[in-house]
């Protein structure tokens, strides 16, 4: 057991220290390429934008290098260490480093679109396309490294660890098992993704007619993120020979999770506000990962080489029976 | 819902996949508007062949217990509560048959037995 912690402890380590250094690398050359352009820089450069499309926070052009170097820079780090201490740098280094993108992108960018400007054309410049092409490259470059650095499967897998009085199925092994449920969602949910697209669709739209349509398109992507992130909440969960998997809209995997990597299920009650701070794909506070969408009872994967997974599914009782029927005949297999 | 196949069971694999949706429904653990999941889905999670469980849910659809929809997949309509928990325990019977070597003649025989003492 300490053998696989150490493993575990020095794969994050590893992906929080490369994050830390590409989010340093960004930071500097961001605000490197902005200094090749300190000339042509207003004084006053617009670093905030009203509802009206109007620039309506500045900050002095010898500020603003340190400025955008603490936005995308030393924001990221503290997140990554954030999530380095809650031992889960595998996910939170790229999304740091996707951060970083973003704002170092978006300070820099911005800035760098002011060159030569008047203080008239200052206030009334559009960081909409620079905003869009900021989130763009977040996403993508902290997606490649999610794929780089996610976990893959522990060779040889991990050892069976059902507990006594863990539910399990009274079949004989050659009877084949499966599972197949649904997540269960709350109203929230529901109200929160209506009242998430109108924040986002009624400035979309007021950013269309006022011509800012960089803006607008960034606002409107958001929006169908957030739409299908928030429908894919309702979910199919599968328990099978092979795993468990968690699938929305036929499009979005939230957990794959394959039954060499499952020591054992239970059965748990989940607050997804208290344990998770919200709904949906979940780091909790204790340190457990999950796909948690309502409060109430949710099968609990315990997992050899990683965090505790957990399922906010409907009749988590006979999830849990199947998972560790499985998993117990794993044992017993020879191939 | 929990699906189980036995390999050594005599009844065919889709009588199985039949009978354990007849049963769900039966208990109410599947109701009316229920999705039953996808074919290849089942089919992939059981290890057995897609025909397998199209040919189940082929005969759950002419017994009026579920509907199947091009594009929407297969949904309960459970109308008929008592004809499918009759099926259900003729699959049963007819399994129990088997394995004590009963014949289907020496079943039949002990139904109408059955029939004629009431």
């Amino acid at each position: 057991m300490s053998k696989t912690s150490v493993r575990q402890d020095r794969g994050q380590l590893v992906v929080s220290a490369i994050s830390a250094a590409v989010i340093v690398l960004v930071a500097v050359a961001g605000v490197v390429a902005l200094w090749t352009a300190r000339d042509q820089l207003p004084d006053q450069i617009a670093t905030h934008w009203g509802a009206n499309g109007q620039a309506d926070g500045f900050t002095a052009v010898e500020r603003i290098f340190v400025t955008n170097a603490l936005l995308g820079g030393v924001l990221p780090l503290v997140l990554m260490l954030v999530g380095l201490a809650m031992k889960q740098g595998r996910i939170m280094g790229p999304l740091s480093v996707g951060l970083a993108v973003f704002l170092s992108g978006l300070g820099n960018g911005a800035a760098w679109m002011q060159r030569g400007m008047t203080p008239d054309e200052v206030a009334s410049s559009d960081p909409g396309w620079v905003m869009l092409i900021s989130a763009i490259a977040g996403v993508v470059v902290g997606a490649a490294l999610w794929l780089v650095f996610r976990r893959t499967p522990t060779p040889g897998g991990v050892a069976a660890n059902v507990a006594a009085d863990a539910p399990r199925l009274l079949v004989d092994d050659p009877v084949r098992v499966a599972w197949i449920g649904h997540t269960a969602v709350s109203k929230m949910v529901w109200v929160f993704l209506g009242f998430g697209i109108v924040v986002t669709v009624v400035p979309a739209v007021r950013a269309f007619a006022a011509g800012s349509w960089g803006l607008g398109i960034f606002l409107m992507l958001f929006a169908a993120l957030l739409t299908v992130f928030g429908l894919a909440m309702y979910a199919t969960a599968t328990v099978d020979a092979r795993g468990v998997r968690v699938r929305a809209l036929g499009l979005i995997t939230w957990a794959d999770i394959p039954l060499s990597e499952i020591a054992g299920a239970t059965v748990t009650v989940v607050n997804p506000v208290g344990e998770f701070g919200g709904w949906g794909r979940r780091i909790g506070f204790a340190g457990e990962q999950g796909i948690v969408t309502d409060a109430g009872p949710a099968l609990r994967l315990d997992r050899g080489h990683d965090a505790p997974f957990v399922i906010t599914v409907s009749d988590a009782e006979a999830a849990a029976a199947a998972v560790n029927t499985l998993v117990g005949r794993r044992s017993t297999d020879h191939e | 819902m929990l699906w189980q196949v036995d390999p050594r069971d005599p009844q065919p694999l889709y009588q199985q996949i039949a009978g354990t949706v007849r049963r769900a429904v039966g208990e109410g653990t599947l109701s009316s508007g229920d999705r039953l999941p996808a074919a290849k889905e089942l089919a992939a999670s059981l290890d057995v062949n897609l025909h397998t469980v199209l040919r189940a849910y082929q005969m759950l659809r002419d017994e009026g217990l579920i509907e199947l929809r091009r594009g929407r997949g297969a949904i309960v309509i459970a109308s008929d509560l008592g004809m499918s928990k009759l099926t259900t325990l003729a699959d049963d019977l007819v399994a129990q048959a088997k394995r004590l070597g009963v014949s289907r003649d020496e079943l039949a025989r002990i139904i109408l037995e059955g029939e004629a003492d009431e």
